[in-house]
């Protein structure tokens, strides 16, 4: 059901973690429970470092994990513009029953970089 | 790496001694066993030499044993079967409501042609309301179908009672005992049953192959129709090897049941007591006393259960898991929402079901493994954070 890279991501949790002094946003979803939390520091206008916390299915972890990856040294402009096209392409796809994983972890990304300026 | 298994309940090894049985009769012994001439003749004597090794592990007589492709085959026969049958005397059928899906999905089918069902529920403990179940009988009451032992949570329902019940009423009472064969001690008349579903490859027997014990005198309209094998209960011929393995996991079962209930619940038994001893916010999901030997259903707060399964997973361990995430529709366990558990609590379960091929070195690496990752899920977990 879950790709290669979906499970190693969840099996290694690269980037899981808080950072102090960073922006950060949360997104929940309702119907299964999932929580994800995406931490970003942004220096010069590039995504410097960031962080992630998750409770939920592999699809949240994973693409709350791929998200950081992806973002890493990225414009914010480039970073606001990851769709949720890429990350499934990035995630080597999910099952359409947990899209919204990818989904919950887009739309951190661009609430955690609201009022950055490109 | 070392790999572990701890999912039996959804499928187990082959015994290499079942293996050994099988292997002549794909390419040497391969007749049909309903041919006149020899090769035909030698598959009917093996087949019937396994019908009587199954009966032997049930307490029934041989001919009462019908084979079928497996689990879900004999459910749905046995229910459907008798509900066709019995339809002019009554409409009305009695299960639970954490009976397995092949028990719900059909009784669900059977609803939308004119059946009444009652789904009894369970208690916090996973045993089923009997005061419920009795008040729910009436005069159209056809049928009872109750699990032995539930697939999730390995606990025991109180079939003995149930059987004086439906014996008192006249009413046929069906069993699903595909997770209790082979595991515990178990006899048909005993139990009082007239119907019991089991499944080969639950019992280190191959898949694809089960058999229905239906009680000498009991009537039922076949589901497989064609030609006359199983006495004209179960058409089509017949698989041989398939009965075979069974035959022989049945009697290796029947032999290893005091060795079973020793070792394996004490297997069980130190993998759960180390859990929650070493890991906070830990817990049992249903009876701990009214239980099979070899099952645990573990609950971990914070965390999710099908995460948790790709983590051990990547570990070398191999469990299940009844959150709603590893359904295909989003639904948590059916049966641990019966027990009335809450839903983050399902959210993170985990099933482990061990066999006779699990050994304490299993056991010390899964309690090496498992703490550990726990912690990382609930390190990055902001519900633990905030519990």
């Amino acid at each position: 059901m879950y790709s290669p890279t979906v499970r190693r991501l969840v099996a290694e949790l690269p980037n899981s973690g808080r950072l102090p002094d960073a922006v950060s946003a949360r997104v929940e979803n309702p119907i299964c429970g999932d929580v994800l939390e995406l931490y970003l520091c942004v220096v010069d206008g590039r995504v410097s470092e960031s962080r992630f916390q998750a409770t939920g299915c592999p699809a949240a972890i994973a693409a709350g994990a791929a998200i950081t990856i992806m973002i890493e040294r990225k414009s914010v402009e480039a970073a606001r513009q990851i769709s949720v096209e890429q990350l499934l392409e990035f995630l080597e796809g999910l099952p359409p029953h947990k899209r919204h994983g990818a989904e919950m972890a887009v739309r951190a990304l661009r609430q955690a970089l609201e009022g950055h300026e490109p | 790496m070392r790999r572990v298994y701890f999912d039996n309940n959804a499928t187990t090894a082959v015994d290499p001694q079942v293996f050994e049985a099988m292997k002549p009769f794909f390419l040497e012994d391969f007749g049909n066993a309903s041919s006149i001439h020899a090769f035909g003749q030698r598959a009917r004597a093996v087949l019937e030499e396994a019908r009587r090794q199954v009966a032997a592990l049930v307490g029934a007589q041989p001919q009462e044993i019908v084979f079928t492709s497996g689990g879900t085959e004999s459910d749905n026969t046995a229910l459907r079967g008798v509900a066709s049958y019995l339809r002019e005397r009554g409409n009305h059928i009695i299960t639970t409501a954490i009976e397995h899906p092949a028990i719900l999905r059909t009784c669900e089918q059977l609803e939308k042609e004119g059946f009444e069902i009652t789904y009894v529920p369970a208690g916090k403990d996973g045993i089923i309301k009997l005061d419920v179940l009795e008040a729910a009988i009436k005069d159209q009451t056809i049928l009872i179908s109750v699990m032995y032992i539930n697939n999730e949570t390995g606990t025991i329902q109180p079939l003995a009672r149930i059987g004086e019940l439906a014996k008192s009423r006249k009413i046929i009472f069906h069993t699903d005992a595909v997770q209790a064969v082979g595991k515990i001690p178990l006899d048909v008349k005993q139990l009082g049953v007239d119907l019991l579903s089991l499944s080969s490859h639950k019992l280190h027997g191959p898949k694809g192959i089960g058999a229905l014990y239906v009680r000498r005198g009991v009537r039922f309209n076949p589901l497989i129709l064609g030609g006359p094998h199983e006495r004209s209960r179960r058409a089509g011929t017949e698989n041989v090897p398939g009965v075979i393995g069974l035959g022989k996991a049945c009697e290796l079962a029947r032999q290893g049941l005091a060795d079973f209930d020793m070792r394996v619940r004490g297997l069980r038994d130190r993998l759960e007591n180390a859990v929650l001893e070493t890991i906070p916010d830990s817990s049992v999901n249903g009876s701990r006393t009214e239980r099979a030997p070899h099952v645990t259903n573990l609950s971990f707060r914070g965390t999710e259960g099908e995460a948790l399964l790709i983590s051990l997973d990547f570990q070398g361990i191999a469990v299940s898991t009844g959150s709603a995430c590893s359904s295909g529709s989003l639904e948590p366990s059916h049966v641990l929402r019966a027990l009335g558990i809450s839903s983050d609590l399902i959210h993170g379960s985990i099933r482990f079901s061990l066999s006779r091929m699990n050994t304490e070195e299993d056991v010390d690496y899964a309690l090496e493994v498992l703490p550990k990752t726990i912690d990382r899920m609930r390190e990055m977990s902001p519900l633990y954070r905030e519990r």
